[in-house]
């Protein structure tokens, strides 16, 4: 490059020879080629000098400006804690775990957690949430039961407290580099120390680049006969990573030396070993790249750097050297050795005592398994995540401004909901064999009350970062889209009572096709009334309901449950023609259980920037849209589809106190499986089937119910407690006829109607009262 | 247990009926079978667990009886511009967590920071998903900012939960009535004032 230069400057000189010449032209020569060689200098130098001013504004621009591009961190919900919550120790438990708390003798620090039978002792770490701070408290935990029965710290019983959330992933940029910022003051002790001894011992007396240091490494591979030690200084090790790529050329080499010596000329040494901590590559993670020792104490112990112990300490100081030579999972032994002789270094440095090193270098690694945290365990739900904030947000903001995002997803419940999905679908494989062989799943649970979407399940495998069965398999959905075509009939006038004909039907459709669904049993059930036609799932009864009042009144029902997309009214449709995903089926339940309210899924709760200032939030929305009485004779005969219908198996698990209410779905050839429902606190959407959509032995009853069930049998949720609308009242009815009936006939049932709606001829009893049946009572609610 | 807390619940309307605007613990009905239902039902006919529609009726009509103060409501022109505002205080929830958040969402509400009150209600609203006084003044916030639809509607989801408690429905149609005022609906007003009247 300075060869071209100078060359290229030779026409010049040359060029005024002409006229020099004609004065002295033997003295002329040298004095010409001093000359020249002068202005050389002199250009080399202000290039050089511009060199080292770019070089300059260069080091100071990155050193000042922002330096990371910090991935968003996606946090799950707080766990508040409040007496009378519902919650087992065991499930607080795995919270903590989740959370990276030490389960000790006695807890003295934040991220310690002390257990007893029915009593725990937590030190809560706190947490600056965007709508305030909680502080790091002591608390004291009684529990009876599977209930929190009280919350104390020194001061007394509390209200309420709530810990921090637990971090469930993040957005990163397409270098794929992960870290966690931390300040110098937040390393734990021993840290610089470690750093320094094993690295850099001259670190706070040179001035980038260490002769010293070179020498000994020189020394000590020659000694050893090949390269074992590198001669570089944490600041020439900054700017080899900070700064340039990561290419091994002479050039970049030769940058290093004057780079290292301008950083130092501008910061001071613990400016630069803060953002060592934080540049510094720790390890990989699948694409990941883990950067930082806040980010690399997080992914090997679990916890918080302030948390750390000094044996951990050491073994990340010693991994900074090769983490992939050393990774404690992959090659403990090394990692082990590599550990021991850094804290040899800081014992032999007289920075702690001999019985410390002995202590520490008997403490195993202590290294968490990857596979217990929590990033990377909830690839469904992150991936509705990203979808909602790329609505709202440009990718590299995203991925760069270290953006926070508070959420709604309960780990507790994911995890019952994976357990079920994945130990329910094993065993109905290992029941029938070859011909389950390929079966996949996904599931979407929510609080139906608030529309938190609490787990989303995208398949079998529940850590596969692939194909989002709960959002993007389109499937056909079968009777769940029958309350929908009772919810319209309702609406234009029938009663629950009103009976209704479960005939054959058959329909020339305008293309010349003729339609004539049949029932899953093959059988034609005569007159029946409007609440078992929808309990048992009788096909030709509902048919002939949706032609009766029109298609296009339920494809406007669906719509007004919250369905979005676009659908076509074909008569089809009232059998569950349409395909539609999970997440949109949960959607059209929520309304269902949310009294007619459209109570859309919500997975973002507030995102705020890396401060902790809001940028934006999605608060708790409703609007109704379909009436609440009209609402409430729904869920009468949807509950019934759980007592007496299609869906019975649940309560040969669940209390019979739970009052669920929900529709079984299977689809032409049972292809598809599922089962929606909801309890007072949690409603599930569950969907089984074969991607290639192929036929499976299984129904919505035999497959789908049995994960909803399973799930809701860990989940404990809270029954569902309806509240009778003004408008509704209850009338005993003869189930036979639809007249109207009294309490203690044979064969009544008591019905909600409309006011005015009921039937009003009524039938005689004959006279013969049946008296109470007390065993019978017993039998039911055992 | 559910007769039990009637019975709890009675006597505290009692207690509270002249202290003002009262109890409003949720009277829901229970359709669960943690309590014996009122009548056994039998044959093939109903297995769905009863609902309990006299103990709702008897209850309002116990506390009617009881003198549960109801402050006159009808002003003599029935005009929507007299609509009264409820009672500043607000019926207690009987969970302390809940009444911590709702006390702390009125503090930060009164003191302009709006987003750490929706906050606060929200988790109130988890704990207590079917309080009505969660949606009461999740709805009054909302008025504030004057967005009057989001207030109506989440005033009317609380009506949806208050089923059974006059003294919650009556505060949230009051409510009703003076969103829509402010939105500049005063036939809706009327109506909704009609409605508070009947409770």
């Amino acid at each position: 490059m300075t060869k071209k230069r100078a060359s290229a400057k030779k026409p010049g000189p040359s060029g005024r020879k002409g006229k020099t010449a004609r004065k002295a032209p033997r003295r002329s020569f040298r004095s010409a080629l001093f000359g020249f060689l002068l202005k050389l200098t002199l250009v080399l130098s202000v290039f050089a000098a511009i060199g080292l001013a770019y070089l300059d504004m260069q080091v100071r621009d990155k050193f000042e400006g922002k330096r990371w591009a910090l991935p968003a961190k996606v946090y799950g919900r707080p766990l508040e804690l409040y007496p009378g919550q519902p919650l087992a120790m065991d499930d607080l438990k795995a919270e903590l775990k989740g959370l990276g708390y030490r389960f000790v003798k006695s807890a003295s620090g934040p991220g310690q957690a002390e257990w007893a039978s029915s009593r725990v002792r937590l030190h809560t770490r706190g947490f600056v949430f965007p709508d305030g701070y909680e502080p790091s408290r002591d608390l004291l935990l009684d529990f009876r039961g599977g209930t929190l029965s009280r919350v104390r710290d020194a001061s007394g019983n509390l209200p309420l407290a709530r810990l921090e959330p637990v971090l469930v992933g993040g957005i990163y940029p397409n270098s794929n580099e992960d870290r966690d910022l931390i300040r110098l003051s937040e390393a734990p002790p021993y840290l610089a120390e470690a750093l320094i001894g094993i690295e850099d011992r001259s670190f706070y007396d040179h001035h980038g680049i260490s002769l010293k240091g070179i020498a000994r490494a020189m020394w000590v591979n020659i000694q050893a006969g090949r390269f074992v030690q590198g001669g570089s200084t944490l600041t020439q090790q900054l700017i080899k990573n900070f700064y340039l790529t990561a290419d091994r050329t002479l050039a970049r080499k030769l940058l290093e030396v004057p780079m290292a010596v301008l950083l130092e000329l501008h910061y001071s040494k613990d400016e630069i070993l803060e953002a060592y901590l934080n540049e510094v590559y720790l390890g990989q993670s699948g694409a990941r790249a883990i950067h930082g020792f806040g980010l690399g104490s997080q992914y090997y112990f679990g916890r918080p750097i302030q948390e750390l112990q000094l044996h951990q300490v050491a073994l990340l100081a010693g991994l900074v050297k090769g983490p992939s030579y050393f990774d404690p999972r992959r090659h403990p032994e090394r990692a082990k050795q590599r550990r021991d002789l850094v804290l040899s270094i800081l014992a032999e440095r007289g920075q702690i005592t001999p019985q410390q090193l002995a202590e520490a270098q008997a403490r195993g690694l202590d290294v968490v398994q990857s596979k217990s945290l929590q990033k990377g365990a909830y690839p469904a739900y992150l991936d509705l995540v990203k979808r909602q904030l790329r609505e709202d947000y440009r990718e590299e903001d995203l991925s760069s401004e270290g953006l926070r995002v508070f959420t709604s997803l309960d780990p507790i419940v994911h995890r019952r909901a994976e357990e079920a999905m994945v130990e329910t679908t094993d065993q109905l494989v290992k029941r029938y064999g070859k011909k389950l062989e390929g079966l996949q799943g996904s599931m979407v649970v929510t609080d139906p009350q608030t529309g938190d979407a609490l787990a989303i399940i995208g398949g079998r495998d529940t850590r596969f970062q692939g194909f989002n069965r709960a959002l993007d398999a389109d499937r056909s959905i079968g009777s769940l889209v029958k309350p929908a075509v009772y919810l319209a009939a309702l609406e234009q006038g029938y009663t629950l009572a009103s009976p209704i004909e479960d005939e054959p039907v058959r329909l020339k459709l305008p293309n010349g096709d003729v339609w004539a669904p049949d029932n899953f049993d093959h059988q034609a059930h005569g007159v029946v009334p409007l609440h078992r036609a929808l309990a048992k799932s009788y096909n030709l009864a509902t048919a002939h309901l949706g032609l009766d009042i029109g298609v296009d009144k339920v494809v406007d029902m669906l719509h007004r449950l919250g369905l979005e997309r676009d659908i076509n009214a074909y008569p089809a449709l009232l059998l569950g023609g349409q395909t539609m995903s999970p997440v949109e089926v949960a959607n059209i339940y929520q309304t269902l259980a949310a009294n007619g309210f459209q109570t859309p899924l919500r997975a973002i709760r507030m995102v705020t920037d890396a401060d902790g200032q809001e940028l934006s939030r999605y608060p708790f929305k409703v609007r109704q849209t379909v009436p609440v009485e009209l609402v409430h004779l729904i869920q009468y005969a949807m509950q019934e589809v759980v007592r007496e219908g299609t869906a019975r198996y649940a309560y040969s698990q669940l209390p019979a106190d739970l009052n669920i209410a929900g529709k079984t779905g299977t689809s032409n050839n049972q292809r598809d499986s599922w089962f929606a429902g909801f309890t007072g606190n949690r409603l599930a959407v569950v969907w089984l089937g074969r991607d290639d959509n192929a036929p499976m032995p299984i129904t919505g009853s035999s497959g789908a119910l049995r994960v909803w069930t399973d799930f809701m049998r860990r989940e404990h949720p809270q029954p569902y407690l309806a509240t009778r609308p003004d408008d509704i009242e209850y009338v005993w009815v003869d189930d036979a006829t639809g007249l109207r009936s009294g309490q203690y006939c044979d064969g009544a049932r008591q019905l909600p109607f409309l006011v005015g709606t009921a039937p009003q001829q009524g039938i005689d009893c004959g006279g013969n009262p049946v008296q109470q049946s007390v065993d019978w009572f017993r039998n039911w609610f055992r | 247990m559910y007769r039990m807390r009637l019975g709890f619940l009675a006597g505290v309307a009692l207690l509270a009926g002249c202290a003002g605007p009262g109890v409003y613990q949720p009277p829901v009905e229970d359709r669960s079978g943690s309590a014996p239902p009122p009548r056994v039902e039998r044959g093939t006919g109903v297995t769905v667990t009863p609902v309990y529609d006299e103990p709702v009726i008897s209850r309002q009509r116990l506390e009617g009886d009881a003198g549960l103060s109801v402050q006159p409501l009808s002003p003599p022109d029935d005009s929507p511009a007299s609509i009264p505002t409820p009672e500043a205080a607000a019926p207690a929830s009987n969970n302390p967590a809940v009444v911590a958040l709702l006390d702390s969402a009125r503090q930060q509400q009164a003191s302009g920071s709006l987003g750490a009150a929706q906050s606060s209600l929200e988790r109130a609203q988890r704990i207590a998903p079917r309080d009505p006084q969660v949606y009461y003044q999740l709805a009054e916030l909302q008025r504030q900012m004057q967005k009057y639809d989001e207030a109506e509607q989440l005033a009317r989801r609380g009506v949806a939960v208050a089923g059974g408690q006059p003294d919650a429905l009556r505060r949230l149609w009051l409510l009703i009535a003076n969103i829509r005022k402010d939105a500049g609906d005063l036939n809706g007003a009327r109506d909704a004032l009609e409605q508070a009247r009947r409770y």
